[in-house]
């Protein structure tokens, strides 16, 4: 069921749709979106390239495996929350720096925690999915 | 609109019930992603419905408005919602494993297929 | 600082847990080394006896649960410090003996892991200050008794036998525990040293004193094998020679003695005591002899020869006077020397010749000269004839009887009875295999290695020694241990081996007398088959055997009924009674419908509510997957829809999302999207539909009282909207409530996310090989 033209769209999409997941990541703490909608944004751009021309195609796109995505993401939540215990506080304690940046608002541990969460869930799903595809031989 | 809510979230309930009941594999999944519905919108309605007032600290304040809607349920939903997703996502690849090893989305047949 | 009684036991644990690491590397010499732990044990233990002779108690208290008045208590007197002698001592000596036995096991490891454990729950036992920490120690010496019976586990019989044991012992254990709670309730205490001391006419009237009484008693007789539950002693002795000679001669069973003689004091006032007790022992004493002498197996033969020295314990207790308190605990220690060289010498036989076999046996007097002179003296001290101990302790038996109340002669009748047959068992199991002519083994017989004979000499030489010079064990051992179990101690006079012409040495000779007539006319009663057979077939074992199978019929039966294998029938029962208990917490919160707190209706919310149910529906009612999947993301995108209007973006913009990905989902899992027929019946839909009608109805209903519950504290969502912006430099609360305020509950969030997602690839990528054998 290749189609040239969802599979056309679906790469042009697909620079748009992850330029969307980090905008949605970056502004989350001040306004609507964050680390879930990000990562499931980005998630949906190779989904649909997996739909429109395969899952190993999605892969070669991704240049990661899912799987690693999962842990890196994992590691970027507990580095976050690192920092905390580095400086003599609790675990998971935010912490900001001084400076004050356009769209993100203070650059600080709970975006890198944010982060952290937006590389898991897309992991997560995208092992789900493309397993899922390679499975069906979509 | 709470009354409407509440009508609401006893027919999800109530489709979830009733799919949990069937003897179809799939409806059984279709039926908890029912119930986990009913749950969220429960929780929704529970804490009071705000109008165009979302849980934001507007420019140049620096305390939510007493008026806003309240976060933490807001919270808790979407945390339910991701979750919801994960759970869905394994009964579905196990049912769809079941499917093909028993070769039956029958419950009814899949009885026995652990002796 | 108690520097004996604890850590003794804690070693005998330790050494336990450590057997299994050292066996790979000590190999056949484990036992050798293993045995000095209960050595050194035993040598601390003796430091305790100056106390005890002087009249005194060691204690030593641990808090463990104060709040229920549990405590981790020990006490040592001198009844506690007889039997901590005898396990330690025939301990050492079982250490040895089956580093021989089990010579090149490659279980050795494990079984030294079990006999240990078992060591230091019966040291812990007798030396318990608390009855619940009496009943731990109890049940744990049931246990590992079960994994030491079912040692050979290959052997169906063995693991029988094993879980017999365990389940009559176990069972009693748990009516005793009962007793306790009901006898701790009643005297206010459940320290053993108060209750010794409390006046038991204070409590002994309660009207549940018999009930308490009477379950302590089923906890003693299952342990210590009387009957009608004596028929597990005899079946366990599937278990290697060792566990045998260990735990059914010289220690388990005898726990019920002990508890028998420890609570003496308190129980032994009420009138049931002695119309129970006193009979169950002497029948015990009689029915043991005479099935004993039924048997060609030795251990079988030891076994019930056994039974009946429980009995005559038993008996002596029952009748309690401070004559049969002090006989019990001469016939206690005479026995325990003797039945375990006993079972050691039986276990060597069975292992140089490959049988056990009485009448198959002979001659092996010149073969195996060390364990045949160790047996020779066992069984003369199990004869009860004079120099040795087992003298001492049957006329202190027939003088105790004949002082005893009761119907006229009859506990001497019996008593003498019994002896005679036991009489000729010592000659049938320490004389017979190793006198007359040769016989032909199935292999031919050596000389046991030392670790085995070594055992069976000591206990030998003990014998011999304590039967010389009797005052001597009299003093140290035998007098505090009577000292405790007596309400109110008397002065005793010194034990001898001589006392003079009296009717019980007058007794002892019509014993060996009759013995001797017993003895040559065994053969011929064990030939008497049809007899034995009539007694096994109405025993109480049939009893057993019928009560496990009904039960296990029923069970298999419960089971069918409840979990028959239909989901939409267990979630039916689930629901069911959810809703119920819903429905009955109802009426606390009244049921209000405010209005005006409510937000106004608006077309789109109304709107947004009608998709979702309309949907609802359709999925219900659905013929194709294609057509439910579509439903469910209209049912999504209502919510969605429901979240957006009511000042919730953040939620609205995850649920569209996922809702797409739940999409693809599906349609990737399920691609090929057949018809979904309806398997149920018309009318089990409509029962459904209703059924589930009544539950949203009950869910809505509880959403409405949700909605109007009042909370009378500030709601912390409070502090989080005070506090996002000047703290947590983030405007968006939600957003800060989940990667700030509450992160760690998102932590754990992704981890289960992560791990459901690993699950859900192992699923997919790992698959069982056809090549696997087949689940079972």
């Amino acid at each position: 069921m290749r189609s040239l033209i969802l599979d056309t769209t679906s790469r042009l999409l697909m620079g748009l749709l992850l330029m969307f997941s980090f905008f949605l990541l970056l502004r989350g703490h001040n306004l609507p979106g964050g680390g879930f909608a990000g990562g499931l944004v980005a998630a949906s751009a190779f989904a649909l390239q997996a739909l429109s021309s395969g899952p190993s195609a999605a892969r070669e796109r991704l240049f990661v495996d899912p799987t690693m995505l999962i842990g890196i993401g994992l590691l970027i939540v507990l580095v976050a929350g690192l920092f905390g215990p580095a400086f003599g506080l609790p675990f998971l304690t935010g912490l900001w720096g001084d400076t004050s940046l356009p769209l993100i608002g203070d650059p600080g541990t709970p975006l890198l925690f944010d982060a952290g969460v937006y590389v898991v869930v897309m992991g997560i799903s995208l092992l789900i999915i493309f397993n899922l595809a390679e499975e069906e031989g979509v | 609109m709470e009354f409407i809510m509440a009508i609401t979230i006893g027919a999800l309930y109530a489709a979830g019930a009733y799919l949990l009941l069937r003897r179809n594999l799939i409806k059984l999944i279709l039926g908890i992603v029912f119930i986990g519905h009913g749950a969220n919108l429960m929780i929704f309605t529970a804490a009071g419905l705000r109008q165009g007032e979302p849980a934001f600290v507007p420019p140049g304040v620096s305390v939510l408005p007493p008026t806003s809607a309240d976060p933490l349920p807001q919270a808790l939903i979407l945390t339910a919602i991701v979750i919801g997703f994960g759970v869905l996502a394994f009964t579905l690849v196990m049912a769809q494993r079941a499917d093909k090893v028993i070769g039956t989305d029958d419950l009814d047949e899949m009885k026995d297929s652990d002796r | 600082m108690d520097m004996v009684l604890l850590p003794g036991i804690a070693a005998i644990f330790l050494t336990g847990f450590v057997a299994p690491l050292a066996a790979r590397r000590l190999g056949d010499r484990l036992g050798v080394f293993l045995a000095l732990v209960p050595l050194t044990v035993f040598a601390a233990f003796s430091t305790l006896i100056p106390v005890v002779v002087a009249g005194g108690t060691y204690q030593v208290v641990l808090p463990w649960v104060p709040a229920l008045g549990i405590s981790l208590s020990f006490f040592v007197d001198g009844l506690s410090l007889l039997f901590l002698l005898v396990i330690s001592g025939v301990g050492t000596f079982i250490v040895w003996y089956a580093a021989g036995y089990l010579q090149g096991d490659r279980g050795l490891g494990k079984f030294y892991l079990y006999l240990f454990s078992f060591m230091g729950a019966m040291l812990g036992l007798v030396a318990s200050d608390n009855l619940i920490l009496l009943f731990v120690f109890w049940e744990l010496t049931s246990i590992t008794s079960y994994l030491l019976i079912g040692y050979y586990h290959e052997k169906e019989r063995s693991r029988a036998a094993a879980l017999q044991a365990l389940l009559v012992t176990g069972g009693g254990g748990l009516a005793m525990l009962a007793g306790f709670i009901l006898l701790g309730r009643i005297a206010g205490t459940y320290e053993i040293s108060t209750l010794l001391e409390l006046d038991p006419s204070g409590f002994i009237g309660h009207a549940l004193f018999p009930v308490a009484l009477v379950l302590i008693l089923l906890g003693a007789f299952t342990k210590s094998a009387q009957f009608p539950f004596h028929f597990w002693l005899p079946n366990a002795m599937e278990a290697p020679a060792p566990v045998s000679a260990f735990l059914h001669s010289a220690t388990m069973v005898k726990a019920g003695i002990f508890l028998l003689a420890r609570l003496h004091p308190v129980l032994a006032d009420h009138a049931l005591w002695l119309s129970i007790v006193a009979p169950v022992g002497a029948f015990t004493m009689c029915a043991g002899v005479i099935l004993g002498l039924g048997k060609r197996d030795l251990k079988q033969i030891l076994a019930y020869s056994t039974l009946s020295v429980l009995g005559t314990l038993t008996l002596l207790l029952g009748l309690g006077t401070p004559l049969a308190i002090k006989a019990c605990m001469i016939y206690f220690l005479a026995h325990a020397l003797y039945k375990a060289a006993l079972f050691m010498t039986a276990g060597s036989i069975d292992r140089e010749t490959g049988t056990r076999d009485v009448d198959q046996l002979g001659g092996l007097r010149f073969k195996m000269p060390f364990t045949a002179g160790a047996a020779l003296i066992a069984a003369w001290s199990m004869a009860g004839i004079p120099l040795l101990l087992g003298f001492v302790s049957k006329e202190y038996f027939y003088k105790a009887l004949l002082d005893a109340d009761g119907p006229p002669y009859l506990w001497e009748i019996l008593g003498v009875g019994a002896s005679m047959v036991m009489f000729a068992l010592a000659v049938l199991a320490g004389l017979r295999p190793y006198f007359g002519k040769l016989v032909k083994t199935p292999k031919p017989p050596h000389e046991v290695p030392w670790t085995m004979w070594i055992g069976p000499v000591m206990l030998g030489v003990l014998a011999i020694y304590f039967g010389m010079v009797p005052g001597w064990p009299g003093d140290f051992l035998i007098g505090p241990a009577v000292q405790a179990i007596q309400a109110n101690p008397a002065p005793l006079s010194r034990l001898a081996l001589w006392h003079g012409w009296n009717a019980a040495l007058f007794l002892s000779i019509v014993t060996v007398l009759g013995g001797l007539i017993v003895t040559a006319l065994s053969r011929k009663v064990r030939s008497a088959e049809g007899f034995y057979g009539v007694l096994t077939r109405v025993g109480p074992e049939r009893a057993y055997e019928r009560g496990l199978a009904g039960f296990l019929r029923f069970s298999a039966r419960l089971t069918r009924l409840i979990q028959n294998g239909y989901l939409r029938n267990y979630i039916l029962v689930i629901g069911i009674f959810t809703a119920l208990l819903l429905l009955s917490r109802m009426p606390d919160t009244p049921f209000r419908m405010d209005f005006s707190r409510m937000v106004p209706p608006t077309v789109l919310g109304v709107g947004a509510c009608a998709l979702i149910v309309a949907a609802s529906v359709i999925v219900c009612r659905a013929q194709t997957r294609f057509a439910a999947i579509v439903s469910l993301g209209v049912v999504g995108l209502g919510l969605a829809i429901l979240f957006f209007l009511f000042s919730a973006p953040d939620l609205a913009m995850t649920q569209i999302l996922v809702e797409a990905l739940t999409i693809v989902l599906f349609v990737l899992a399920f691609y090929k999207l057949p018809l979904m027929t309806h398997r149920s019946s018309l009318v089990t839909r409509w029962r459904d539909a209703i059924l589930a009608i009544g539950f949203g109805g009950i869910m809505a209903t509880m959403a409405m009282i949700a909605f109007h519950f009042e909370v009378s504290q500030p709601p912390i969502s409070t502090f989080m909207g005070e506090n996002s912006y000047p703290a947590a430099h983030g405007r968006n609360v939600v957003n800060v409530i989940l990667v700030d305020f509450r992160a760690l509950d998102t932590l754990g969030e992704v981890t289960v996310l992560a791990i459901a997602a690993l699950g859900i690839y192992a699923m997919l990528k790992f698959r069982r090989s056809k090549k696997d054998p087949p689940q079972p």
